[in-house]
């Protein structure tokens, strides 16, 4: 009946056990983990899965509602019947003989035509092309663009911040300044000139989207830097003549790296987000690849006869940046030496 | 009894309406902010609409046919060899009072080809009148301009040649009279609300920018009796959908298109009027470029798209898929017109060497930045890919950027779209000859031009048009310069059943003169 003394279990904890077991404890940050997974692991499957080509075009098939149900061809028929419908009613009639022969007609080569079997789980869009296939392959590239991107910056941003941070002086001034004058410059318009001069591809728009958002990343590393280079354990590096490269990169970035891999969670739905801007000005991918921004933007012009094309492309973007953002809170708050209040 | 009553109840209706609300008898949609009101600085189809209703030059147009038909010039007679034209002007008068004579159509004129004056259509009477050209291109004074007043109320212009087009093109606002003696007085400032003067059916009464412009009848106008209304309201309006939503509310009278993922809808109105326009949607090829330096492979490209799916299921609003440059046009035969087929655009390409599309380089394809001509390129991308094995990549471009990298040439195909000036074939045609203005792709055929520079100097009638079948013959069906895709239709939302005097017409021009409530 001795109750367990206290020492013993804290002393079986390493620091990164208790951020683990932290992380574990928030429950919105885990379901967020596993949602982001998810949509990782389909983005990644999506060769394989059981999709249409996202640049399939079934001309017959434009503009079908979602359903789980009925294939395109039924939606079709039905779609075409109650369009006759409607225009006789409208005129006070009973349906046509012509009328009723095209429908006839129409059915039967439903019937006999396989492209007529596809299911559209959400829809077409104004190509006949399958709203669910471009939605995964649209968040491919959102993904990866977000990744990309977020890396890019975060890279930058470690370079310039640890050089300014750790060697000050006149470097630090020149580096902090450069930073203050590019924070003053509106980003959307240095982005949009980037992709002027070095034309507009995809790789080019991750590239101007890093090129432009390294700044806050510089700021929070060179803060880190600077705190951490008095430090005794650099001070001993130092004092048995290790370069200050080495000093950098071997001992001061290895401690400054969960708030790095933190701040790189929480930027990637901040490149989602301005990749979608910029598609919904035009400047995003080029067709017929989509991206959920772009999906987006043509999805505005008939947002009130087909808001399926508007709705899901945004229910995934916002459930993805919501995980995202939920994940990254966890991450940082699992890290945080401070919030020793939830243990 | 009955009808009475409904009568009097429709009346009823209409007081109520005149009275209450803006005050203003009949709004419209312009979709967009015009660049100037001042004729001679505009290009565009928005100002014109405004134009028409401040404005009216020697020549007006036909509200039915768009035909020309006597504006400001009573009548007119044409010499022999068809250069010389003399026109009597009507004893007409600027809404402030002073007389427009033809010393003011001989000023109008030199000021539009004022290389001062930097007008963005000077080029367009520059190319009619004798020794226009030179003056605008600063090489010899205003008087080597053919055009003089002979008396107070007679005008007379030569021409380059006998121009069987010209009265066309009269109606147009670079050819348009403004008012001198209010130029001078009040400088960039005389298209101001106070200091206006027009000679329209009429007059400018407001205009706040980006929010609206208003006109009142002109009281001084010449044919004032058959104006009805008695104020227009014109909306800066840009983005589609709303313009749409205003029009089903009742809040405007009339919009000039629809956006095209509602056309399915607007189609089943019986407000929607859609009409066959004077104008050709084409890709230009990079005659310099290769592969479409090849003959076989800019007529693989043209053969291998499926234009009837394209305009019936894509554009939806009824284009009329187009197998030659020049729309139907009244009197023209046609040229003779290419035929679509898988099979031989493949046949075509492996000749050129390319089977399968095997060994195709990845060409761009650049569009202006627009919803609709994105869905024409996915469409033409996708077809390109599944019939002839070719990937093209696109690119849109913002359409100031798109018109310069179009001008330098720096493209391998791109989208293109010529609405003609006048009615005849020369328009559709003459920008294609070597060095021409509007030539980007680099087409260059001498046979074409020694045809087109004939034509120029021949008498109107069939021989002339037989001249100009067989350029257009050369440049699509034997040289695919260009790719015709569609020809262009307009959307029109405005309800016939209310008014009066609007009606549809090729070149889409509406006169504001007879338009009254029914």
């Amino acid at each position: 009946m001795t109750p367990p003394t206290q020492d013993t279990a804290v002393a079986g904890k390493s620091l990164s056990r208790k951020a683990i077991d932290r992380f574990l404890k928030n429950k919105m940050a885990v379901i967020g983990m596993v949602v982001v997974v998810l949509y990782a692991l389909v983005a990644i499957l999506a060769p394989v899965l059981p999709l249409y080509g996202y640049e399939e075009q079934v001309l017959d098939h434009q503009y079908l509602p979602p359903s789980l149900t009925q294939t395109g061809g039924e939606l079709l028929l039905a779609k075409k019947t109650s369009e006759f419908e409607s225009l006789a009613r409208s005129q006070n009639r009973p349906l046509s003989a012509e009328e009723l022969a095209q429908l006839k007609a129409l059915k039967h080569t439903i019937a006999n035509d396989p492209k007529h079997q596809r299911r559209y789980l959400l829809g077409t869009d104004y190509l006949g092309r399958d709203m669910l296939s471009r939605i995964i392959y649209g968040g491919q590239i959102s993904m990866v663009l977000g990744l990309v991107g977020a890396l890019t910056s975060i890279l930058i941003g470690l370079l310039v911040g640890s050089i300014a941070g750790y060697f000050g002086g006149r470097l630090d001034a020149f580096l902090m300044r450069s930073v203050d004058i590019l924070y003053s410059l509106p980003y959307m318009l240095l982005v949009i000139i980037f992709m002027a001069v070095f034309g507009k591809n995809i790789l080019n728009l991750v590239f101007a989207l890093a090129g432009v958002s390294w700044l806050t990343e510089a700021r929070v590393v060179r803060g880190l830097v600077m705190s951490l280079k008095n430090s005794e354990f650099i001070e001993a590096a130092r004092s048995i003549g290790a370069s200050p490269f080495r000093i950098l990169f071997r001992h001061i970035l290895p401690n400054a790296l969960n708030v790095v891999i933190v701040f790189t969670t929480l930027r990637i739905p901040t490149f989602i987000l301005m990749e979608a801007f910029l598609s919904f000005l035009g400047l995003g991918v080029s067709a017929p690849m989509a991206s959920w921004g772009s999906l987006i933007q043509d999805a505005v012009g008939g947002m009130t006869l087909y808001p399926w094309r508007l709705m899901f492309p945004a229910l995934a973007m916002v459930i993805f940046l919501f995980s995202m953002n939920f994940f990254g809170d966890g991450l940082r708050e699992a890290f945080d030496p401070h919030s020793e209040k939830s243990i | 009894m009955r009808k009475f009553l409904q009568a009097g109840a429709a009346l009823l209706v209409l007081a109520l309406y005149g009275c209450g609300g803006t005050g203003v008898d009949f709004i419209i949609v312009n979709a967009t902010e015009p660049q100037s009101l001042d004729p001679h600085l505009v290009e565009g189809v928005p100002e014109h609409r405004i134009n028409m209703a401040l404005f009216e030059g020697l020549m007006a147009n036909d509200p039915r046919t768009a035909e020309p038909i006597p504006g400001i010039a009573e009548s007119y007679t044409v010499s022999e060899d068809g250069t010389v034209y003399t026109f009597k002007l009507r004893d007409a008068v600027w809404s402030d009072g002073v007389p427009i004579t033809a010393e003011t159509v001989v000023k109008s004129w030199l000021r539009i080809l004022n290389p001062e004056t930097a007008s963005p259509y000077a080029w367009f009477p520059a190319a009619f009148i004798k020794g226009a050209q030179d003056y605008l291109d600063g090489k010899a004074g205003p008087e080597n301009v053919a055009i003089r007043a002979i008396d107070a109320k007679t005008f007379e212009m030569t021409l380059v040649g006998p121009l069987p087009y010209v009265l066309g093109a009269l109606t147009h606002y670079a050819f348009g009279i403004v008012p001198i003696h209010a130029i001078e007085k009040y400088g960039k400032d005389w298209i101001k609300p106070e200091n206006f003067v027009g000679n329209g059916p009429f007059v400018l009464k407001e205009w706040i920018p980006q929010e609206s412009i208003v006109v009142a009848k002109n009281p001084r106008y010449w044919d004032a009796a058959n104006v009805y209304l008695n104020s227009i309201k014109f909306l800066p309006t840009e983005d589609e959908n709303s313009a749409y939503t205003m029009f089903i509310k009742g809040e405007v009278d009339w919009i000039t298109s629809v956006p095209v993922d509602l056309i399915v809808e607007a189609r089943k109105r019986p407000d929607y009027h859609n009409s066959a326009m004077l104008g050709t949607y084409y890709y230009i090829f990079n005659n310099e470029r290769k592969p479409l330096k090849d003959v076989r492979v800019r007529q693989a490209l043209a053969r291998a798209i499926n234009r009837a799916e394209l305009t019936e299921k894509v554009t939806q609003s009824g284009q009329i898929p187009a197998f030659t440059m020049v729309p139907p046009m009244s009197g023209y035969p046609g040229a003779k017109k290419f035929t679509e087929s898988v099979e031989e655009a493949r046949k075509l390409l492996a000749e050129a060497g390319y089977p399968d599309g095997k060994g195709f380089p990845k060409l761009t394809l650049l569009f202006n930045t627009s919803e609709n001509h994105k869905k024409i390129a996915e469409y033409i991308q996708q077809q390109w890919k599944v019939n002839l094995g070719i990937e093209v990549e696109l690119t849109n471009q913002e359409w100031k950027t798109y018109l310069e990298t179009r001008d330098r040439g720096e493209f391998d195909i791109a989208r293109a779209g010529w609405v003609g000036d006048y009615q005849d074939p020369n328009t559709f045609l003459d920008m294609f000859l070597i060095g021409g203005g509007g030539n980007d792709g680099k087409y260059a055929n001498t046979e074409f031009d020694r045809r087109i520079n004939d034509a120029a100097k021949m008498r109107p009638g069939p021989e002339r048009f037989k001249v100009l079948e067989e350029a257009e013959n050369l440049f699509i069906y034997q040289d695919m310069g260009v790719m015709p895709i569609y020809f262009y239709a307009v959307n029109n939302m405005i309800d016939t059943s209310k008014w009066d005097g609007w009606y549809p017409n090729v070149m889409d021009f509406h006169p504001w003169k007879g338009i009254r409530r029914k």
